[in-house]
């Protein structure tokens, strides 16, 4: 994120800056200043929004952080981290006067903006990336930007909205530059000290910037150079027509204009042609961090791995004062893309999409390097954990209904409707993650965002497991109810990190493996843990709701649930822990750091202990045994969550903010249980004062009691 | 009946006491171990003074200042290539501000707790009148009126004339948790609609004063590089 | 368990408490506690120093619970609660001595009580009980020897360069070397003052406080005074200073660092020559040469550093790699082509992450690299390799597998009783669990 504010950021303020010196200079002619903008080719919505040339662009591979992934995917993620949402994007604005929600109007036609049924456009990511590329002036007014905390709106003497609500580019522009001084003053503040609204402007100061750039990503295209015809160096104003460089020419040109004069170099702003080079070449880039350029083109075999765009073939043609035919090619395909968009002809856009993307796809493919685009666009598509989250709240819905009579016919057919919804939900959670790893070539966890998933569908996996072999229902309850929760947080956690989810992994955790061993064994084991937990917070309401007496044939089945996971927690969790140790030992000499991540895993395994033993030595009994097991389940969320928030240690990877929002509130409602869970101990202790020999291993599982004898 | 965890818990404390403290090493010890010298090692110096021993390493950790022969360039930072100046005798350059928010950024003091830098943004940053409250603010003071505003002389300034302001407060330092009391401020803000530029020097109140002329000195030397 | 009440012998006594699964509890709780403890007060502290103070001390004295707060996120100033607690080493022998006593003992007891008693019981269980709980004290022992028989260190090579040594990350030791005349090849000799004897003479526990070293190969004593953890050599800026200034410096101590790797420790030391003359000079860990001492005609050095160990064998860097995820800053591979030198041999290996050198009980591995400018001012890349023996490296590894198949053996018997009984009707209670 700091790599990206700093060289972003100056370059920017450098850039507006010249371009505010330059435009006083300008000033006789105010005519000429405005006339390229408005006489830039406006394409109708329908040709660049044509589903053929859609569905042809979302499949273009790019490459950026380091992976080949579709266009779709990175189009997703960008829209996903301005605007909380990856597709639906209204063109709706709330009209001032009558309060309702009304189409935008086109800024070219000045007529209301339409799709073909007559309704207001509603635009997928990829849809939104295009109409920002090709229609800027449209995208301009489109209501990406969220903002979590109104009071940042306010700050910047904008008219604020909802407490949460989305903004256009054109709603924040006038407040530009308070925009960027307000950044500079966040940015000299810790992450972790600020406050909501300095987060807040630091998100859309940062969103604001970038979308900036996707804007511009097309104006080397654009007759941008109009006003320059004047100010050009001769030896380069030949290679400038109609105020649209061709760039093969002009770039050595400028490369050698630029060595000829090196005080260009200090400060290349002071130019204003120079300046709006670099401007275009910051646009084409499509962001200010260079792991985060969307980088299309696949360079000649022989090359290093690094794919190309235009922005950055640009900077490297200054610096070598050449364009290779190669890269004169794709400076020609994206033109000729662009041309096409322009021209209005829905076929010669679709020509010119297919051949852009059949040459990449091509060179990508002799580069052995194709990723696997159609396997991840159609994984984005289908939205699995979202259809599995949709399968667990029907399950739920389910369950409820088959409580509200128990025993007749109609709550058999919810039940089997539950566990058919449970199982579906499963099944689609098991093929996401599948999928996932194919495209990764890769073990199934290798981020925090993966954990989750992974947890969810196999915590309810082995909840299912247990109503199989136990037909009670608990166990049932327990799958709906972590299904729904885990697949409901991941897609919170997603929209909260607002990145793509499939990350390249650091050197040192590349090792198959162990990360098909030690990872999903420790993740195994915290997804046990927590469905204990679960059925030991059921078990508390139960009793509180008056659903189960201590020591009745349910609660012993609940307990003995309960204390089979725990069991299995900690098989896993040990297992995996020293499994862990041992990755550490031969692959960097140490078995055991003291790492928070480590020590997290090893938090887990303690417990389970001191359960087993407390039990065993009769010290706890059947409440006090699901105290331990929800305290278990809350040190499970500590060292799933909170040992990455720590900022220290091997394992500080998935730090985000709010995250200690949620732990509190977890750990706040499971402290509730367990002052429940203990008052009721305590009352039940009086009552049995009198059979005490008797009850004291009552519900004790077998060999527990016969261990304690 | 749940067993008390009392019994256990007693014969640990017995335990805890009876952990016995650590030995004591003699005064005087004979060396026993000792290793070869392998043939790969570099032969270390043979009679270097502590001067030949200290400073390269002190250099290289930043506690000693580098020599001018061996002084590295300024980092290229492109606000550092705008503009020029001459630093006042005593200020240390505390070099590139890692936030590049601060072009160039000076200590001076006896422990180094006097600051002074140049600031520039883009535009006309919000204006004179925001940006001079928000040095208000930060210094625990109430908003300037637009008399107040109107009342504060012009110096020359970057071939211009800029807001010349000097007041005192309690200086609250971006992200700090506390004030720190008896500080002064003085500050030179020239806005246009391209650009602001600021220089700003915040420090124990004395210690300001003793500098006001040396900012003054250092405000004129401001300028575009050539 | 009640049987009546009869007068029991000591030895019993203690063997009851020994064994009792309360210990377990108490000792397992307080683990508990002290990792978590120990976690939280690394963000503060730092792992070397919160390790020291939690998990290989004998008494924990205090807990932070100001840094706790502030860990997680909790406002909050400075509170140090004093407690008595034992420290992790005491708890680890505790339960070392509890698995055996209790887990062990008692099972193998029971399990003979049950072949007398003709009990039909189900040997399996109690063998994956005395699997696990054996294999748990294995892997404490390992942990134990590791600690103490440990050697840890790193080499930093440039391409091309040769070493057959490594330095501690943490231990630290004076030297003493004759410089000049150097002796012949192979007779060079360096003696060695390990930190544990010098590390407690800190300034401000015992102010002025010294002790002398001696050898008889040796022609002066030294002592050694005012060891600083974290300093740096100072010219006094006036006249006067309460400070030791020797040759125009004082050691100027600095607040230590929680990462240990980045304190730079040095200590005055007095060298007392045969006819009484006495020189005094300053040692510290960032200088770039050794302290020099003639006496007579010869000149020896004394330089504090990091614990030099020696490698059976010496390795030369060919060449060093680093590769990136294309478009990234992120690391995708680090590989050091090295050549193994050992009795006139030469063997070519590759060290790269997660697959290290194995040879004679070291392992060598790829750690980390660094750049540095060459005098040329162009980038030299130097490798960083972490170097490790351990007696007890594959330890945890028998014990994991042990304590797996043990847990799923107990596991895997009470799945099938649990399902057998499943199937049967409902039984009574105390007749199913007594």
């Amino acid at each position: 994120m700091k790599k990206f504010l700093s060289p972003c950021l100056i370059a920017l303020a450098m850039l507006t800056c010249a371009q505010a010196q330059q435009e006083p200079a300008a000033e006789p002619a105010p005519a000429a200043a405005a006339a390229p903008k408005a006489a830039a080719p406006m394409p109708s919505l329908d040709v660049i929004l044509n589903p053929e040339a859609v569905e042809l662009l979302s499949s273009l591979p790019v490459q950026e952080q380091g992976r080949v992934k579709p266009l779709d995917t990175l189009a997703r993620f960008r829209l996903l981290r301005f605007s909380g949402k990856q597709s639906g994007i209204a063109a709706t604005r709330i009209d001032e006067e009558s309060g309702k929600v009304v189409p935008i109007d086109d800024p070219a036609t000045g007529k209301p903006l339409l799709n073909a049924d007559g309704k207001p456009c509603k635009f997928t990511a990829m849809e939104w990336l295009l109409v920002s590329w090709f229609r800027p002036d449209i995208a301009k007014e489109l209501n990406v930007f969220i903002v979590d905390n109104s009071d940042a709106i306010t700050e910047l003497s904008l008219p604020a909205k909802q407490k949460r609500d989305r903004y256009s580019f054109n709603a924040v522009q006038p407040a530009r530059q308070a925009l960027m001084e307000k950044m500079t003053e966040i940015r000299a503040i810790a992450m972790k000290d600020r406050t909501p609204v300095q987060r807040a402007l630091g998100k859309l100061a940062m969103d604001y910037l970038e979308y900036e750039m996707i804007l511009g990503h097309f104006d080397f295209a654009r007759p941008e150079f109009t006003q320059f015809a004047a100010s050009l160096p001769p030896e380069i104003a030949p290679t400038v027509k109609d105020g649209i460089p061709d760039w093969a020419a002009f770039l050595p040109k400028a490369a050698e204009h630029l060595k000829a004069n090196p005080q260009l170099f200090s400060d290349p702003t002071s130019v204003p042609w120079l300046a709006q080079v670099v401007q275009i070449m910051l646009s084409a880039q499509m962001s200010g961090d260079s792991e985060s350029f969307p980088r299309f083109f696949p360079p000649p075999a022989e090359q290093k791995e690094v794919w190309h765009n235009i922005g950055t073939i640009m900077s490297a043609a200054l610096k070598t004062n050449t364009v290779s035919a190669e890269d004169a090619a794709h400076l020609k395909r994206f033109e000729d893309l662009f041309a096409a968009a322009n021209s209005g002809d829905a076929a010669k856009y679709i020509a010119a999409v297919t051949a852009t993307r059949d040459d990449v796809e091509k060179l990508a493919a002799a580069r052995n390097e194709s990723g696997h685009v159609a396997m991840e666009l159609s994984y984005h598509r289908f939205d699995y954990f979202f259809k599995a989250l949709l399968c667990f709240v029907f399950g739920s819905i389910c369950l409820g209904l088959s409580w509200v009579s128990p025993g007749t016919g109609w709550s058999k057919v919810s039940t089997y409707l539950c566990v058919a919804f449970s199982v579906a939900g499963a099944t689609l959670g098991t093929v996401g993650i599948v999928i996932r790893c194919l495209i990764m070539e890769r073990p199934p966890i290798t981020t925090l965002y993966e954990t989750i998933i992974f947890i969810t569908a196999t915590g309810v996996i082995l909840a299912l497991i247990a109503e199989l072999m136990t037909k009670k229902g608990w166990a049932l309850t327990v799958a709906s109810l972590a299904g729904t929760v885990g697949m409901f947080l991941s897609i919170r956690f997603m929209t909260m990190e607002g990145r793509d989810t499939m990350e390249q992994l650091q050197a040192v955790l590349i090792t198959n493996f162990w990360l098909a061993t030690h990872v999903p064994c420790v993740n195994l084991g915290y997804a046990v843990c927590m469905v204990a937990a679960i059925f030991s917070a059921i078990y508390v309401i139960m009793r509180v709701s008056g659903g189960l007496k201590p020591g009745d044939s349910s609660a012993r089945e609940l307990t003995r649930l309960a204390y089979g996971f725990v069991m299995a927690g900690l098989l896993l969790s040990l297992v995996g822990t020293v499994l862990g140790g041992i990755w550490a030992n031969y692959s960097w000499g140490r078995f055991w750091g003291w790492d928070p991540k480590e020590n997290g895993a090893l938090l887990i395994v303690l417990m389970c202990l001191v359960i087993l033993h407390a039990r065993l030595g009769g010290y706890i009994r059947e409440a006090g045994f699901h105290n331990c097991t929800i305290f278990l389940g809350m040190i499970v969320a500590f060292s799933w969550f909170a040992t990455n928030q720590l900022g220290i240690g091997l394992h500080s990877y998935g730090a985000m903010e709010g995250a200690w929002k949620w732990l509190y509130i977890f750990w706040g409602s499971m402290t509730v249980l367990i002052i429940i869970g203990t008052a009721l101990s305590l009352a039940s202790r009086e009552g049995k004062q009198s059979g005490k020999s008797k009850g004291r291993a009552q519900s004790l599982p077998h060999d527990a009691a016969e261990g304690a004898a | 009946m749940p067993k008390p965890l009392f019994q256990p818990l007693r014969g640990f404390a017995l335990l805890c006491l009876l952990i016995p403290a650590c030995n004591r090493i003699e005064d005087r010890v004979e060396i026993t171990e000792s290793r070869e010298v392998s043939k790969f090692a570099q032969p270390p110096l043979n009679g270097a003074t502590s001067d030949e021993r200290f400073i390269p390493a002190l250099r290289e950790l930043g506690l000693i200042d580098k020599p001018a022969a061996q002084q590295a360039p300024p980092p290229a930072s492109a606000f550092r290539e705008f503009l020029d100046w001459t630093a006042p005798e005593g200020w240390t350059d505390a070099g590139e501000d890692p936030m590049g928010m601060r072009m160039v950024d000076f200590r001076f003091g006896p422990a180094k707790e006097g600051e002074c830098y140049i600031s520039l943004m883009p535009g006309s940053a919000g204006g004179k009148e925001a940006n001079l409250n928000r040095w208000r603010k930060q210094m625990g003071q109430p908003d300037f009126t637009a008399e107040e505003i109107a009342a504060l002389p012009e110096k020359p300034f970057f071939n211009r004339t800029g807001t010349y302001a000097a007041f005192d407060g309690e200086f609250k330092k971006m992200g700090a948790a506390e004030a720190q009391k008896g500080y002064r401020l003085i500050g030179l803000i020239h806005s246009a609609p391209q650009a602001t530029i600021f220089v700003k020097m915040t420090g124990p109140k004395d210690l300001v004063e003793s500098q006001a002329a040396a900012f003054d000195q250092f405000c004129q030397s401001i300028r575009p590089r050539q | 368990m009640t049987p009546a009440p009869q007068p029991k012998s000591l030895g019993s006594l203690v063997l009851r408490f020994f064994s009792s699964f309360g210990l377990a509890t108490v000792v397992l709780a307080l683990l508990l506690l002290h990792t978590f403890l120990g976690t939280l007060e690394q963000v503060d502290h730092g792992l070397f120093e919160s390790q020291k103070k939690y998990f290989e001390s004998f008494v924990v004295w205090d807990i932070d619970v100001g840094c706790c707060l502030r860990a997680m996120h909790i406002p909050s100033g400075n509170f140090v609660m004093p407690v008595l607690l034992p420290g992790g080493f005491t708890l680890m022998v505790l339960l070392a001595i509890n698995l055996i006593c209790g887990g062990i003992m008692r099972i193998v007891k029971r399990l003979n009580k049950a072949r007398a008693e003709g009990v039909n019981h189900n040997i399996l269980r109690f063998t994956g009980l005395v699997i696990a709980h054996g294999s748990m004290v294995f892997m404490l022992l390992a942990g134990l020897v590791s600690m103490y028989w440990k050697k840890d260190g790193a080499a930093m090579l440039s391409e091309g360069q040769t070493t057959e040594e490594f330095q501690s990350f943490h231990d630290t030791a004076i030297e003493i070397q004759q410089l000049s005349p150097a002796p012949a090849e192979g007779q060079a000799k360096v003696w060695v003052i390990d930190g544990s004897l010098f590390k407690d003479l800190k300034a401000d526990a015992q102010s002025g406080k010294g002790r002398t070293f001696t050898q008889p190969d040796l022609p002066f004593e030294i002592m050694v005074m005012n060891y600083e953890v974290n300093c740096f050599p100072r010219k006094p800026e006036s006249e006067e200073t309460k400070r030791t200034v020797v040759d125009g410096y004082y050691l100027q101590p600095v607040a230590e660092s929680p990462e240990q790797e980045k304190n730079i420790d040095g200590a005055y030391v007095k060298i007392t020559h045969p006819d009484k003359r006495v020189e005094t000079g300053i040692l510290w860990r960032y200088a770039n040469g050794p302290l020099t001492v003639t006496s007579g005609d010869k000149t020896w050095g004394i330089s504090l550093g990091r614990k030099t160990y020696k490698l059976p064998f010496a390795i030369r860097l060919d060449d060093f790699q680093r590769e990136v995820h294309p478009g990234t800053e992120r690391a995708r591979k680090f590989t050091s082509q090295i050549t193994m030198l050992q009795d006139g041999q030469e063997h070519k290996k590759i060290i790269t992450m997660n697959e290290p050198l194995r040879s004679q009980g070291y392992a060598v591995f790829q750690q980390s690299f660094d750049m540095s400018q060459r005098a040329d001012g162009t980038m030299a890349e130097r490798s960083q390799l972490e170097i490790v023996q351990n007696p007890s490296d594959h330890w945890p590894l028998i014990s994991c597998v042990a304590v797996g198949i043990g847990l799923l053996i107990q596991m895997g018997s009470q799945l099938t009783r649990f399902l057998s009984r499943q199937s049967l009707p409902p039984a009574t209670p105390n007749k199913a669990v007594s």
